[in-house]
């Protein structure tokens, strides 16, 4: 079951990033960032970058719960969107819902649950939020748009300068006309081409049902053993899909959601721990120590590691927990909560980052691999919250796909 | 780690003194300790090494303001406008100084080749935000006692992902606690909003549970922000080294290039001029 939960969150996730990818690459904070100068008062416009309350409701009352068939056998809306529209903050929340409170049969079970609903979409716009402004911001430096300096050569400048159109020119200069120029996949896709092949809303289910052995990748080969094993199934009904799904999601949620599928293809998730999707990659060679490879390869198990290393043993940690469940502790733990922690693990990362640019790249391609399974252990962490609230909520509305499939 | 693992020992008992006198907040009237709210500031200090003030009593600047046909909470000020003009002023320091300092440092080892766009000058800082740089902002700093846990010659210096990571997380931490502080305390709400109405005095105590909140939110959300800005920094350095360092190999390889062009058009001279010229029939 866990399994099942795992890939639905994965989906949840890509689906969510597809609608994000009309974004790309303009609109990261509302902002155009072709010139240098265009950074100023960054931190300011990420400050004010914070999800829209009114979106979140407006994609809250979409969940069928809250519809209904009135007397003209049209669907309407159990709540009024222009009321829910006025809600400023999570607080109001329960303001607003009290309204119907004497017009709605079950009125205490639709609150609780248009709570929850309102809730994780919340979540899945931060997530989305959050994904956007980490990975476009980052890309557009290397997505082959020639820089603004030579704007007047064609294609749409989205950066003050472009690591890939660097590399072009150099690779002009040494080979002349035999110069190879690999044109980047993504950057130079239209929308249309993005989305054009991309199974529909409404097809979506047959193509699931559809998938015959032959149209599977190789590896699920490895998963003959697991024929009538649910997990087996959901590998060869839905990881094609979902890869295909991710493989056109723009920037770093896809390579997220791609490590994620074979991370758990590595871990046995999916029943089968010896096959690994990442033969071709070398192992992390930084000086062997453990918690680095543990980092590489198991992100979640190494970040525990982590905690348990330096915080909770921490000699005056210790101290505290030994205390006890007392009203103090409760007390410490609420003003530990500004979470120092955090705050040093977050240096640690990043003055970690920094020695390897100094150092061999040797060392950097292994440092960057454990830097981006930190980062990688991030959308891990959001992904076992969704988990969570899947489990416990959301998971029987979404069940339908992967009984067909298996 | 050493040097953290110290960090955080020390700062551990400084948060246990700090909770010791935070005991009395679960009373009803949820008010903070007397002498804790006259020491914030320098217990804060002592934590952070922070360069903006905090007393319990400065106002945080958050208002409910309307917007649109909606009631939004707005920084009108106060501490929250003190504190974002001057994380914005260190970013936008330390986003233009990296680059100027990268270009100068690419042209100091490429001696003799022009890179035109290297020499040009980032501008990227507000007019507004002269007086606040990084190295001004560490300097205070380290009068206040800081030690700095980014060792090494590249990562110590003043705009190094880690030192820029240092000096605003400090701040932040001071912010943070500073709204915590608030979070906990009616008399200061008092004072700043003073009602000599009774109903108006009730409305105050239910407003004040709202600006708790967001004080409270504040609280993630200035995290939040600081830490995709630092995310944003890092990658931005990272690659804009690499793309400055481009460049002066691009515009090598252009002298190159143009010397070989030379010496390719030289040698071609002479069989153009005698074609059926060759080494034994000369």
């Amino acid at each position: 079951m866990k399994k099942i939960f795992i890939v639905f969150a994965i989906l949840f996730l890509g689906l969510s990033g597809i609608a994000q990818a009309t974004d790309y690459p303009q609109k990261l904070i509302g902002e155009n960032f072709t010139t240098l100068p265009k950074f100023r008062g960054i931190f300011t416009k990420i400050y004010a970058d914070q999800p829209d309350l009114t979106e979140v409701c407006r994609r809250a009352l979409q969940w069928p719960d809250f519809w209904i068939t009135d007397t003209d056998g049209e669907k309407v809306s159990l709540f009024s969107v222009e009321n829910c529209e006025k809600l400023t903050n999570e607080e109001e929340l329960s303001n607003f819902l009290n309204i119907y409170k004497k017009n709605i049969k079950n009125f205490n079970t639709l609150k609780d649950k248009f709570e929850e609903r309102f809730n994780l979409e919340l979540e899945l716009l931060k997530t989305e939020n959050n994904l956007r402004r980490e990975t476009g911001l980052a890309y557009i430096f290397a997505d082959g748009h020639n820089h603004s300096n030579n704007s007047a050569e064609g294609t749409t400048s989205d950066s003050p300068f472009d690591l890939v159109s660097d590399l072009n020119e150099i690779d002009e200069i040494l080979f002349g006309e035999k110069a190879e120029k690999p044109k980047p996949l993504f950057a130079e896709k239209t929308e249309r081409e993005i989305f054009a092949g991309i199974p529909t809303d409404d097809d979506n289910e047959e193509y699931w049902l559809n998938q015959t052995a032959e149209k599977l990748p190789s590896q699920s080969d490895n998963f003959d053993d697991y024929k009538n094993n649910l997990a087996g199934g959901l590998w060869r009904s839905g990881v094609k899909v979902l890869r295909e799904k991710l493989n056109v999601l723009p920037l770093y949620l896809g390579y997220v959601g791609k490590t994620v599928l074979d991370k758990f293809a590595t871990d046995g998730t999916f029943g089968n721990p010896g096959f690994d999707a990442n033969t071709s990659e070398k192992p992390p060679t930084s000086e062997d120590k453990p918690e680095a490879i543990e980092l590489a390869y198991n992100p979640i198990k190494a970040l525990d590691a982590y905690v348990q290393k330096y915080i909770l043993e921490e000699e005056s940690y210790k101290v505290h927990a030994n205390e006890g469940d007392t009203e103090r502790n409760k007390q410490v733990d609420k003003v530990l909560d500004i979470k120092d922690q955090q705050h040093q693990i977050i240096l640690e990362k990043l003055s970690r980052f920094e020695q390897v640019n100094a150092l061999n790249s040797e060392n950097f391609t292994a440092h960057r691999n454990i830097l981006n399974n930190q980062m990688f252990n991030e959308y891990l962490k959001l992904l076992r919250e969704k988990l969570r609230f899947l489990r416990e909520e959301v998971f029987p509305d979404l069940l339908d796909k992967p009984q067909h499939s298996s | 780690m050493k040097n953290i693992k110290i960090k955080i020992s020390r700062d551990f008992r400084l948060i246990i003194g700090l909770v010791l006198v935070l005991l009395p907040l679960n009373s009803a009237n949820a008010n903070l300790n007397e002498k804790f709210r006259e020491n914030f500031g320098k217990i804060v200090r002592e934590k952070y090494y922070n360069t903006i003030n905090y007393s319990v009593d400065d106002s945080t600047g958050w208002e409910l303001k309307e917007q649109d046909g909606k009631s939004v909470w707005t920084c009108t000020g106060g501490k929250c406008a003190e504190f974002q003009k001057k994380i914005n002023c260190l970013f936008d320091d330390a986003f233009e100084n990296a680059v100027n300092q990268t270009n100068q440092e690419v042209l100091d080892y490429v001696k003799g080749v022009e890179i035109s766009e290297l020499k040009q000058k980032a501008q990227i800082k507000d007019p507004d935000c002269e007086k606040i740089t990084l190295q001004n902002i560490q300097d205070e700093q380290g009068i206040n006692d800081f030690k700095s846990s980014c060792k090494g010659q590249f990562i110590s210096s003043t705009y190094s992902t880690c030192r820029v990571a240092e000096t605003i997380l400090n701040e932040l931490g001071a912010y943070q606690n500073y709204l915590l502080a608030k979070s906990e305390d009616n008399i200061s709400f008092s004072r700043e909003f003073f009602e000599d109405n009774e109903y108006k005095r009730n409305k105050l105590i239910n407003d004040s549970t709202e600006a708790k909140k967001q004080y409270l939110k504040d609280i993630e959300q200035s995290q939040q922000a600081v830490l995709d800005t630092l995310t944003l920094y890092k990658d931005f350095i990272h690659r804009y080294r690499i793309h400055a360092w481009l460049l002066a190999i691009k515009h090598k390889l252009k002298k190159i290039h143009t010397e070989w062009f030379k010496v390719q058009k030289a040698t071609e001279t002479y069989p153009i001029k005698f074609p059926k010229a060759n080494s034994i029939g000369g």
